[in-house]
């Protein structure tokens, strides 16, 4: 079957060794390696600036909700049923996002 | 410690004085050093590495497999598949060029069996063709 239609051309003979596991998962630890020996360790720099993300993405909703609550309570005068509600909500998209990124990364 | 690869049809690694070894399952990597408690584990697919005596590290690209620590002093790999390169940087074209090797084998001994059966076919045709003249009555 492939003998006739791969053997002149080694385009469609060579795909389906490429798509082998044992060659995908060498060719995906070479690449690591190959990584390595380029960047090496990662510095203590970017270790903390991936923590400092994280922080971040947590603590701005929160902010966010806080200064739209001030922005709510001052245009209503209603002291700080607004600010309250919406500190909680941006906590709640903090954490959520924030764990999402560490799923993805 | 004694390191032996084996695969069904060869040994590819036997190898002694092996100071550290690394592989992984599906758990994830893991380091084996002399004198390990027994240990037995199925690999995944992936790449086992190891310092040798002379301490370079030498690698062996795995196809599944099952890996025991014996006695602390003898690790082996029983795999479906193995090959073994230099440079964890390279191993991914030797196993491409070992790949592509085996098909072109694969391919010749097709075509030679093939050859082999039609070979066979005349032979036994060269044969029969007199006896069918003879003796026309016995054969159906």
């Amino acid at each position: 079957m492939t003998g006739p239609t791969g053997a002149p051309a080694s385009g469609p003979g060579s795909d389906p060794i490429e798509r082998d596991p044992l060659l995908q998962g060498v060719q995906l630890r070479g690449e690591r390696h190959r990584r390595w020996l380029r960047e090496g360790d990662p510095s203590v720099a970017r270790r903390l600036a991936q923590i400092g993300v994280l922080g971040w993405i947590i603590v701005v909703p929160m902010l966010a909700g806080i200064f739209v609550g001030r922005w709510l309570d001052q245009a209503f005068g209603s002291g700080l049923f607004w600010t309250a509600p919406l500190l909680m909500l941006g906590l709640a998209i903090g954490g959520w996002s924030a764990w999402k990124w560490m799923a993805s990364a | 410690m004694r390191l032996r690869i084996l695969t069904p049809l060869a040994v590819v690694v036997d190898e002694a004085g092996v100071r550290a070894l690394r592989a992984e399952d599906p758990s994830g990597g893991f380091g084996i050093l002399p004198r390990h408690a027994g240990f037995l584990t199925s690999l995944a697919i992936s790449v086992v590495s190891w310092i040798g005596s002379d301490g370079i590290r030498r690698y062996c690209a795995v196809r599944r497999g099952v890996f025991s620590v014996i006695g602390g002093q003898e690790i082996v790999i029983a795999t479906r598949e193995a090959v073994p390169g230099a440079s964890l940087a390279t191993l991914d074209e030797t196993v491409l060029a070992r790949f592509r090797a085996e098909i072109e084998t694969e391919r010749t001994v097709h075509v030679e069996s093939t050859r082999l059966h039609l070979h066979a076919i005349r032979q036994i045709m060269r044969q029969l063709r007199p006896a069918q003249r003879g003796a026309t009555g016995m054969l159906p």
